[in-house]
């Protein structure tokens, strides 16, 4: 190869690592925008107010949970006349029906119970069926669409209703957190990505002024937004809740996020059940990049949705599987063209990693401290044990390679040393193929157990990553849009 | 009930559960300051951490 030749390609390497970098900076970029949510955010606009507000639960085969969430629904610091719960049963063979009915008689008709006779065809048909029959008379001033098992804290429907005091705002959704009583590894996982994704993302997005998703179990709309999105909710991609919140900001209203109003859920507590929700959600995030095309990196006077931090946030999500694959790539590429130059750019790839792993941990675990008190395991070790000991070898060179072995008197091998350096440079990848290890392992009887120290040796980030990534190749294919229901035990704390 | 006369835990949330103009008013207030010191803290010491970290490695370097 030519010197020119093997400048271009090593020019090409180092910028495929590049953009394996350009997600952990929008990461990073989002956390820095949270502190700002201290002085700009929407409580100063926000007003005492409470409009008549009719709840929709959807809710097919929920005898386990409902009951609970109906109570708690009935026991919010609202006015009892300002509040009616309509309960969407999509044609349950459960006890959901005689649930509902019970509670029915036991509040005074303040919970209706709708049933679908014809179910099945998933929660935005559902939740239409509901939509309709609260639009049909002119009493509801506001809609919350909530999930059948999620627990609402007492002051979060007059937390989120106060924003709607502002007619700019369309909608405001609220923070989901994981509370299993009894939460596994995959739960408390999650309960910390929650903190990630909501308490902190949400924020920098209050300040962006562009909000990617209304949480599907809290998401309260004023009556017009709800009539100005065309008085129901989208029904051919599986993220109604996104579609609905893109819809609210290109009609020019806000989408705000209130912190302070917390839901409780209890959420998948498998790596098997967890990759099947969030394929789902990914797989409806590809069919909404796709309906919004003309959205992108286009700004508009309407709305926030097109500026460029907001449009390379969702794309640093969106194509997040690609960019560690483009990362693992140039390392690797690089490795066998130029050595030296692979040396210095794994290590600055990986210094702005454990620059960005530090800060978001540290203000991950700090903002919300009751799921730190359950989850600081899981926020540690949220991207594996495996990338933080390729983190200690960026930061801390030969550590792995001749300081340690030297140690126990050891000599790490040529051969030895060009298989280690391989496998940290190629780490983001085998990270992700080590997921799909995990799920396969959990179904494995005789080798279930050891799915859980794989997953922490894996980490959380690259299982999601590789659930993404599985997403991409079934919608590809076209494979079948099912909605899969996540089974919930009801072992809600709150 | 005024805020002044609020001193024992969780007269806050029961006065705001009152839900009368002045309660609801008085708890956007208050949250409006909780939300400042939260995040003023959490960026500081998350700040201090990282730096902490940075100057370690520096020196262990």
């Amino acid at each position: 190869m030519s010197e020119v030749g093997r400048d271009v390609l090593v020019a090409i390497l180092v910028a495929l690592v590049g953009i394996g970098a350009i997600p952990v900076l929008a990461g990073l970029y989002q956390y820095l925008l949270v502190p700002v949510h201290a002085f700009r955010n929407h409580l100063r606009d926000a007003a005492p107010h409470l409009p008549r507000v009719v709840v929709i639960v959807p809710a097919w085969n929920e005898g386990a949970v409902l009951a609970a969430s109906l109570d708690r629904l009935m026991g919010l610091e609202y006015p009892p006349d300002r509040l009616k719960v309509f309960v969407v049963d999509d044609a349950s063979t459960d006890d959901t029906p005689d649930v509902v009915r019970a509670k029915a008689a036991q509040y005074d008709d303040r919970i209706v119970h709708l049933r679908r006779e014809q179910g099945g065809q998933g929660k935005a048909h559902t939740l239409n069926h509901g939509i309709r029959y609260a639009l049909s008379d002119d009493w509801m001033q506001a809609l919350l669409i909530m999930d059948a098992d999620v627990i609402y804290r007492p002051d979060s429907l007059r937390r989120m209703a106060r924003h709607l005091a502002d007619e700019r705002v369309g909608a405001v959704t609220a923070f989901i957190r994981e509370g299993s009583g009894r939460p596994g590894s995959v739960a408390r996982f999650i309960g910390y990505e929650y903190v990630t994704a909501q308490a902190a993302a949400r924020r920098a997005q209050n300040i962006m002024g562009a909000m990617a998703c209304l949480a599907g179990g809290a998401q309260l709309h004023s009556r017009e937004n709800l009539e100005a999105v065309g008085g129901q909710v989208d029904t051919s991609t599986l993220a109604e809740d996104t579609y609905t919140t893109f819809l609210t900001q290109l009609n020019g209203r806000r989408v705000v996020f209130e912190p302070g109003a917390v839901v409780l859920a209890e959420e998948p507590d498998s790596v098997t059940a967890l990759w099947k929700q969030r394929v789902r959600w990914a797989r409806g995030n590809v069919q909404i990049t796709r309906n919004f095309r003309r959205v992108w990196f286009r700004p508009s006077r309407t709305h926030h949705l097109g500026n460029l931090d907001f449009g390379i946030i969702w794309f640093a999500i969106y194509l997040l599987p690609v960019a560690m694959g483009f990362a693992a790539v140039g390392l690797v590429g690089l490795y066998f063209v130029a050595e030296l130059t692979a040396t210095q750019v794994f290590q600055g790839f990986w210094w702005v990693a454990v620059t960005a792993y530090v800060f978001i941990t540290a203000a991950t675990l700090l903002l919300d401290r009751e799921t730190a008190r359950r989850s600081w395991l899981q926020g540690l070790l949220f991207p594996g044990i495996g990338a933080l000991v390729v983190m200690s070898a960026a930061w801390f060179p030969n550590l792995w390679e001749v300081r340690l072995p030297s140690l126990l008197g050891l000599e790490m091998s040529p051969t030895g040393r060009m298989v280690w350096t391989l496998t940290l440079y190629s780490w983001s990848v085998l990270a992700m193929a080590l997921a799909w290890v995990v799920k396969l392992l959990e179904r494995t009887r005789a080798v279930r157990w050891l799915a859980t120290p794989l997953l922490y040796v894996v980490g959380f980030g690259p299982v999601l990553c590789a659930i993404t990534l599985d997403a991409y190749v079934k919608q590809a294919r076209g494979a079948s849009a099912v909605w899969d229901k996540t089974e919930k035990t009801g072992r809600v704390m709150g | 009930m005024s805020s002044s006369h609020r001193a024992a835990p969780g007269d806050d949330a029961r006065w705001w559960a009152t839900l009368s103009p002045d309660a609801l008013q008085d708890e956007i207030r208050s949250n409006r300051r909780s939300e400042r010191r939260l995040l003023v803290v959490v960026a500081l010491v998350s700040l201090a951490i990282t730096v902490a970290a940075l100057l370690l490695h520096g020196g262990a370097a």
